[in-house]
């Protein structure tokens, strides 16, 4: 395993004097290398703030999170920059996660100098191979992010993530800012590096029929916890969590979904706050007495696949 | 009820006339939902604010072209005229529930002032007539959401509130411009259901536009595609999917990964959409078009009639 997750725990303090909001709730997966997992849930589910712990962006409350053996949540100074090396991130939003004042070819050199990659010259080389790599035409080093379109901007930030050869990318919602003839260019170009490279990804999206097109392990969040998980076609074929259910009827296929729609009542309950018990029981269309005082423990349905409900 | 005939908009910008809706017409029966995809860029905005007489006051324009409503010519009544048949007769929601309500005032006194404006002197009367609609849309405890602000709502409530200050005047058409795109998919499931129900019960026409070709599909029974200004194809949304008949609407569905195709590579368009305002002679996808041939680039297509209701702008189609 490239990547393991165990029980991880994240809750932010108060902000006043309310209680605490428990963004990740004791989450575990496995992700092997040159795989790749995707999370999917809706917004506040806790997808984010659990990929940014991976890389270590913020520090967990508990837990553990282990990188080729080595538990990354120990690590610290020295130790730490060689996990980053390893371990980058791709953001959603290409028009934030760019500095505005530095052209491509500085915003691709930054993290070849902090690492003290080779030569000045090497260096150089390794910024046209980058934008060879993501498909962009050398003469754009000397430009500045707001030159580009989106999708251009998306490809930067790709290269800048592949600059240091990472073994693990953490793609928080990659595409969900582009339109779709553009986001199938990304989709395209980052299967193709996975299997140019090897890379391991960690796919985070709300968007079903994206995660089905890329991910080989899947894991759905409700409320800081992952309430099923398996193999894509255990979510996609045979999955049996009433939310994971709803969540893919409600997917608005082209050609009209097959079979009847389920349609949630309510909100998403706020993680400052989680109802009792199973905290998809106010939601839940087969919600019962147990489900409101009981929190069901995640289950093993088979040996890839797994889900957190009383009634299964 | 709703006809835009060889309608163009241009705006006057530094550089001279730019046209963003270029000869577009379609026409919209009372009850019918018809949907409006397109990129972003494509004019879908712009041509909804033309319907609205809502295009920027000294830039936007009319070019060319007329909107007949309910028998009148939109495009050539006054400001003061539109002002008057906007909320009452047509009326329109966005994207984003959060910037287009008043973060201070309460939602109840938003929902209010629609009475107000439109003469209604009854305080209490105007609340009790807030409440109604705020059920009507789906908002539980009412009266109490009523006394509360914007912020204290989540996305999907927020869009309920807007939808019912939308419907309270009983509108003829309804503008949705991607009124759930900011939308978890449980909460869009909700919305557009909600949608579909008023347009029943009030017989209301909507003009749906998004950019999820899903989304549209399962709401709409007619989709209208727009590529760089122009219509390229009016369609019924389950055809849209098993034939379409432009180029463009083909690569554009390609491009979706669907549930059960993983593995395969997904088709990508070459290339970038052209501006809007860019002249180009000929089809304007003809550049990036796998099929084009000399006549696609001498000259441009005109939207043709293939079978009823099916309109489509290419040769071939």
């Amino acid at each position: 395993m490239l990547l393991e997750v165990n029980d991880l725990v994240k809750h932010f303090p108060p902000p006043g004097r309310d209680r605490r909001v428990q963004a990740v709730n004791g989450v575990s997966f496995a992700v092997s290398a040159g795989q790749t997992f995707g999370l999917v849930g809706e917004s506040g589910c806790g997808k984010s703030t659990l990929a940014r712990l991976i890389v270590r962006l913020y520090r967990e409350t508990a837990g553990t999170v282990f990188f080729e053996g080595l538990n990354i949540t120990a690590l610290r100074r020295r130790s730490l920059k060689d996990f980053r090396r390893q371990a980058q991130m791709v953001f959603q939003d290409p028009y934030a996660s760019l500095n505005p004042r530095m052209t491509v070819r500085s915003t691709l050199l930054d993290p070849l100098r902090v690492y003290r990659v080779g030569t000045a010259r090497q260096q150089e080389g390794r910024v046209e191979e980058l934008l060879g790599l993501v498909g962009l035409d050398r003469r754009y080093a000397a430009r500045y992010p707001h030159e580009f379109s989106g999708g251009q901007r998306q490809r930067i930030a790709i290269a800048r993530a592949l600059a240091l050869s990472p073994r693990l990318i953490v793609l928080d919602e990659p595409v969900s800012a582009l339109d779709v003839s553009v986001q199938a260019q990304i989709l395209n170009l980052l299967a193709e590096l996975q299997q140019k490279f090897g890379l391991t990804y960690l796919f985070i999206s709300h968007d079903l029929s994206v995660v089905e097109y890329m991910c080989d392990h899947i894991g759905v969040m409700y409320l800081g916890c992952i309430v099923e998980k398996g193999e894509r076609e255990d979510i996609f074929q045979r999955c049996r969590h009433p939310y994971t259910r709803a969540l893919l009827s409600a997917v608005p296929a082209p050609g009209g979904a097959a079979g009847e729609q389920i349609i949630l009542g309510g909100d998403p309950p706020s993680p400052a706050d989680p109802p009792a018990g199973c905290h998809f029981s106010p939601r839940c269309p087969q919600a019962a007495e147990i489900c409101r005082r009981e929190k069901p423990p995640l289950r093993d349905l088979s040996p890839t696949h797994a889900a957190a409900c009383h009634f299964l | 009820m709703l006809e835009v005939k060889n309608l163009t908009v241009a705006f006057r910008t530094e550089n001279g006339l730019t046209r963003v809706v270029r000869d577009v017409s379609f026409s919209l029966a009372a009850g019918e939902i018809i949907g409006l995809v397109g990129e972003s860029g494509s004019g879908k905005s712009v041509l909804s604010f033309a319907v609205m007489g809502l295009l920027p006051p000294g830039a936007g324009f009319i070019e060319a072209g007329e909107i007949l409503f309910d028998g009148r010519d939109l495009s050539a009544l006054s400001r003061r005229a539109m002002t008057k048949i906007r909320g009452r007769e047509m009326s329109m929601i966005f994207q984003e529930p959060m910037t287009s309500l008043n973060p201070v005032f309460t939602i109840g006194a938003q929902l209010d002032e629609v009475f107000v404006n439109h003469g209604g002197r009854d305080r209490a009367a105007n609340r009790k007539k807030s409440i109604e609609l705020l059920e009507r849309v789906g908002i539980p405890r009412a009266a109490e959401i009523a006394r509360s602000y914007p912020h204290q709502l989540s996305g999907g409530m927020r869009q309920r509130v807007m939808i019912a200050i939308a419907v309270a005047l009983g509108p003829k058409l309804l503008i949705a411009d991607e009124p759930t795109t900011a939308l978890d998919v449980t909460i869009q499931a909700q919305i557009l259901r909600l949608i579909e129900q008023l347009a029943r019960e009030n017989n209301m026409a909507v003009i749906f536009i998004s950019h999820n070709m899903g989304v549209v599909a399962r709401l709409c029974r007619k989709v209208m595609v727009m590529y760089s200004s122009q219509i390229v194809e009016i369609t019924g949304a389950a055809r849209l999917y098993q034939a379409p008949a432009h180029p463009y609407t083909k690569n554009l569905l390609e491009c979706i990964p669907q549930i059960g195709m993983s593995g395969r590579k997904l088709n990508s368009i070459e290339g970038a959409v052209p501006h809007p305002g860019d002249e180009i002679k000929g089809c304007r996808f003809a550049a990036r078009c796998d099929g084009a041939e000399e006549r696609c680039r001498a000259k441009e297509q005109e939207l043709r009639r293939l079978d009823e209701d099916i309109y489509c702008r290419c040769w071939k189609g």
